[in-house]
């Protein structure tokens, strides 16, 4: 499947070429129209709102400094969130806030049972929110780039710098988890 | 997972693969056309479809429910952009003037305090011993004849303690930070001579005034004397150490002012250094270069035990 086109409207590239020029008008124009969707991505990779803050203003320093390095292949809004993933990663990573070990998850998803989603679909709201929580941060974010920014799976890769597939499988393997969260917690109820 | 690849179950898997996109609206017109027929004829896709709606929708109630953070935390990139900045000017002088100045100021003002209090204190008391004595002669006696005498020599003496191991237990830690040995050496030599001359200059002033004449160029002729003997030992201290440049001052001193007219007689200022004349400047200028690449080779090649 060719991935979706997504050149930058031009005002926003122009935005972002300003910025490299040293313009802070510019800046402030960018942190204006996606702190608000920075911010909701950040938010899913950790609870804290005042490290979320922190790691905001860490992605528009990173933004003001290498906004030189936009090459217009992406759309500025999924270039914005590969800074914001970038910084977060860096970050959670000297806060050692665990990471995703690919190949137990690779493992783990693999040993799971054939779907049966209909308990996916039956799980509550909260049920849901709390079983994403337990997901590693590369699922989660996945997950929260694909449907909170609704990005689309090219767009992931570029922003996440991994290959599509890799995209996908994430997102198959993070409903595998879910569903096999939710059903440990309804056998536990039971 | 079955190990048989079975052509309609790959087709169905690979739809599934498509299901989140397709519903976050993000697949191409034909690719999203294909999903849709595909869905009316797969159950399993359908209800599976189902699951990624509850999963996007606790995506997207998330997304909105996140608070929009303040126009102020702006303030905070741009001062974490000017504290960067900071970092890299603190090692290694600033670009701008104003930047070079406050660089400038901070090393000056740094060295103010590592100089041994001794050195200010010695100086201080030797202009002071000069001054009083000078008061308590008449012009005709001699009056700037003492100070040309005395007040290149204390201020040579001085600056011939300014630097080295024996004389700043925390030189190593000095040279270990991005200041140079030479920056270090001209704050030190600058902070010095300045504090001579103006002790100097308040001095002759207030015997001018005590002894109601005009301020002539005669009262400072100890000015030329002063910079030339003080750059000098400067250069010969970093050489020889500070007693034997000391020493040397003197001597030298002594010998350019010994006159055999009527008998050995000494005779200050030397008529040659009698003011602060371009050749003197010159010459001068001369001995703090050859302080600074001194300084340098020294720092170099041994910085701890010479």
């Amino acid at each position: 499947m060719p991935p979706v086109p997504t050149e930058a409207p031009d005002d926003e590239g122009d935005l972002i070429a300003r910025t490299a020029a040293g313009d802070h008008q510019a800046l402030t124009e960018l942190y204006m129209r996606f702190r608000g969707a920075i911010f909701a991505y950040l938010l899913r990779l950790t609870p804290d709102q005042h490290l979320a803050e922190d790691l905001l203003q860490e992605t528009f320093v990173a933004v003001w400094k290498s906004a030189a390095s936009f090459g217009g292949r992406s759309s500025v809004k999924t270039w914005l969130l590969g800074v914001a993933h970038r910084q977060a990663h860096n970050s959670l990573r000297r806060r050692s806030e665990p990471l995703a070990d690919e190949a137990e998850l690779e493992q783990l998803a693999a040993r799971d049972p054939e779907p049966e989603d209909a308990a996916l679909a039956r799980a509550t709201h909260e049920e849901l929110l709390a079983a994403i929580a337990g997901l590693s941060l590369a699922h989660r974010e996945t997950l929260a780039l694909a449907f909170g920014q609704e990005l689309s799976a090219a767009e992931i890769a570029e922003a996440l710098a991994i290959p599509i597939g890799t995209v996908r499988s994430r997102l198959r393997d993070a409903k595998r988890l879910l569903r096999a969260a939710l059903s440990a917690e309804r056998e536990g109820n039971r | 997972m079955t190990n048989t690849p079975d052509p309609d179950r790959l087709a169905t898997s690979h739809m599934a693969d498509l299901l989140p996109e397709y519903l976050a609206d993000t697949l191409d017109t034909q690719t999203r056309q294909a999903v849709r027929q595909h869905l009316q004829v797969c159950a399993a896709c359908e209800i599976e479809l189902r699951a990624w709606e509850r999963i996007g929708a606790v995506e997207r109630e998330r997304a909105v429910a996140a608070p929009v953070p303040a126009l102020a935390l702006l303030d905070g990139v741009w001062s974490r952009l000017d504290e960067t900045a900071m970092e890299r000017s603190s090692l290694r002088p600033a670009q701008s003037w104003r930047g070079q100045g406050i660089y400038l100021w901070n090393v000056v003002a740094g060295q103010a305090r590592l100089l041994r209090t001794s050195v200010w204190v010695a100086s201080a008391a030797g202009i002071a011993l000069a001054i009083a004595v000078a008061a308590s002669l008449s012009a005709e006696v001699g009056r700037d004849g003492v100070l040309s005498i005395a007040l290149p020599l204390i201020a040579a003496a001085g600056v011939a303690f300014l630097y080295g191991p024996e004389n700043d237990p925390g030189l190593e830690i000095t040279l270990a930070t991005p200041t140079s040995a030479r920056v270090v050496l001209l704050s030190r030599f600058g902070l010095l001579f300045a504090f001579d001359v103006a002790l100097a200059m308040l001095g002759t002033l207030a015997l001018t005034l005590l002894h109601g004449e005009r301020l002539s160029g005669g009262a400072l002729a100890w000015l030329g004397p002063m910079a030339l003997l003080s750059t000098a030992s400067l250069a010969v201290a970093l050489f020889t150490g500070p007693a034997v440049a000391a020493l040397g001052a003197a001597v030298a001193w002594l010998a350019g002012a010994l006159r055999f007219d009527h008998g050995p007689a000494l005779r200050f200022p030397p008529e040659t250094l009698a003011r602060m004349t371009p050749g003197i400047l010159a010459l001068s200028v001369v001995a703090l270069l050859v302080a600074m690449v001194a300084v340098s080779r020294r720092e170099q090649f041994a910085p701890m035990d010479s």
